[in-house]
């Protein structure tokens, strides 16, 4: 049974607000309003976790551990945002560790369960796995951007034409 | 736009005006803003420009380079260039210091729509030195904040070290300004956000898309995604407004220099509407 504003929440939050109606009400019954208060570790690089998360405040850091550097920041998760989808994509370790930096509102789904709904009702599915496939591919168009260092000092490469 | 029509003292846009430099700020690595006196008082007095246009900086024996106005004094009297060490012009002028003299003339250029703006809500994208050239609207939208909607201003910078006017946010945002900030990379001590720009439109408040405007100025790249974020959150295209400054070279359409298509930037921008620039932001290599 969805929590009375689980439903709600769900509608505001761009990943399942364009979810049917029938998607939107399953994904509701296994989702879960939480509050996080700030510096608090919702999951570790290099181990195992069970949730996949949705924002709906607050914000998120996520870090990799580099030998010699430490900790390196590689991203901040706000609003609207998914949060670690390693075990719904792959049934691998998570691949960063994420820390609130503020008190935090998301919505916690157990991946397990995720799954098991994709499995069941395959309509269902397509459209949470689209979804998941459009967040990836922005998230994947924004780390591309990171890469290219645009405000790197450039010279023109092309020699003047006159 | 004819430089006439916005301001510029001179009747002849060729001829230059001496300009002292009296006071220099360090902003970022490479990176000052220096504040400049028409030596003229005349010329002074008549001196007019609107946020978004830009001047072209005169040194003699060694060339001119097109720079932004990101400001002027409280008083009025003196006007601010944030300038970044790139070629001979600006390491010539790096080394003049306070009470150097050279030529200025302008100003030139198509300005940020500030009657555009007036009742709506205004969204500031900036990224990198970009911020320069936004900073006049700024200041003229905190100026006048019953005129204007909510300014929220978005910025993205390479690393912390290289936020440009890091000193003003805290004023800005006392004066009712939303001041989002990101970095591309982040380096130790950070506590603020990392990640690129286009994600802080993602995810910023926007009650009213289709009576917002966007002013961008930035890397093309940055530009390109930020409009793109802008688009899906619905608003129009032809609120959305950049800055496409590039080789600005003789600043009234006559060299080619800065030619982009059928539009000479020096005098037909350099801030366009993006609708009517979109078809050329797709041709590579223009």
């Amino acid at each position: 049974m969805a929590q009375p504003d689980v439903m709600q929440r769900l509608r505001e939050i761009p990943f399942s607000a364009r979810l049917p109606e029938k998607a939107l009400t399953d994904l509701a019954a296994i989702a879960e309003i939480r509050s996080v208060p700030g510096g608090a570790r919702l999951f570790r690089e290099g181990e195992p976790h069970c949730c996949i998360y949705l924002l709906i405040s607050g914000s998120i850091v996520l870090e990799m551990h580099v030998p010699g550097r430490g900790k390196v920041q590689i991203l901040t998760i706000g609003p609207g945002d998914v949060l670690g989808w390693s075990p719904v994509v792959s049934d691998t370790v998570m691949t960063a560790t994420a820390t609130t930096l503020e008190d935090t509102e998301l919505i916690e789904i157990q991946a397990g369960a995720l799954l098991q709904l994709c499995e069941s009702d395959r309509e269902v599915g397509y459209f949470l796995m689209q979804q998941m496939a459009a967040a990836l591919s922005r998230r994947l168009v924004a780390t591309r951007l990171q890469l290219l260092d645009l405000f790197a000092e450039t010279t023109p490469q092309q020699p003047s034409p006159l | 736009m004819n430089p006439a029509s916005c301001g510029t003292p001179a009747a002849n846009p060729w001829l230059a005006f001496p300009v002292q430099i009296t006071g220099i700020t360090d902003e970022t690595p490479g990176v000052s803003t220096y504040e400049l006196q028409l030596t003229d008082a005349e010329v002074a007095r008549n001196y007019r420009f609107q946020p978004g246009q830009f001047n072209m900086l005169y040194l003699p024996g060694v060339g001119e380079a097109a720079i932004s106005l990101s400001g002027q004094s409280e008083s009025g009297d003196r006007l601010r260039h944030t300038v970044r060490l790139a070629g001979n012009v600006t390491h010539s002028l790096a080394g003049l210091g306070v009470g150097g003299r050279f030529g200025l003339r302008g100003p030139f250029g198509t300005p940020w729509p500030m009657e555009e703006c007036r009742g709506r809500d205004v969204v500031a994208v900036a990224g990198g030195l970009g911020l320069a050239p936004l900073r006049p609207a700024i200041d003229a939208i905190l100026n006048a904040p019953d005129e204007y909607g909510q300014l929220t201003i978005l910025y993205g910078a390479r690393t912390p070290e290289h936020l440009l006017f890091e000193q003003v946010y805290p004023d800005w945002r006392q004066n009712g300004a939303v001041v989002n900030v990101t970095v591309d990379r982040s380096l130790p001590g950070w506590q603020g956000h990392v990640g690129v720009v286009p994600l802080l439109v993602d995810r910023m408040q926007l009650p009213d898309p289709e009576n917002t405007v966007f002013l961008i100025c930035g890397p093309d790249v940055m530009m390109k995604y930020t409009v793109s974020s802008a688009l899906n959150r619905g608003v129009p295209a032809e609120r959305i407004w950049i800055n496409m400054e590039r080789n600005m070279n003789c600043a009234v359409g006559l060299c080619g220099h800065c030619q982009y298509g059928p539009e000479f930037i020096c005098k037909d921008g350099p801030v366009l509407r993006y609708d009517r620039v979109q078809p050329m932001l797709r041709v590579e290599d223009l």
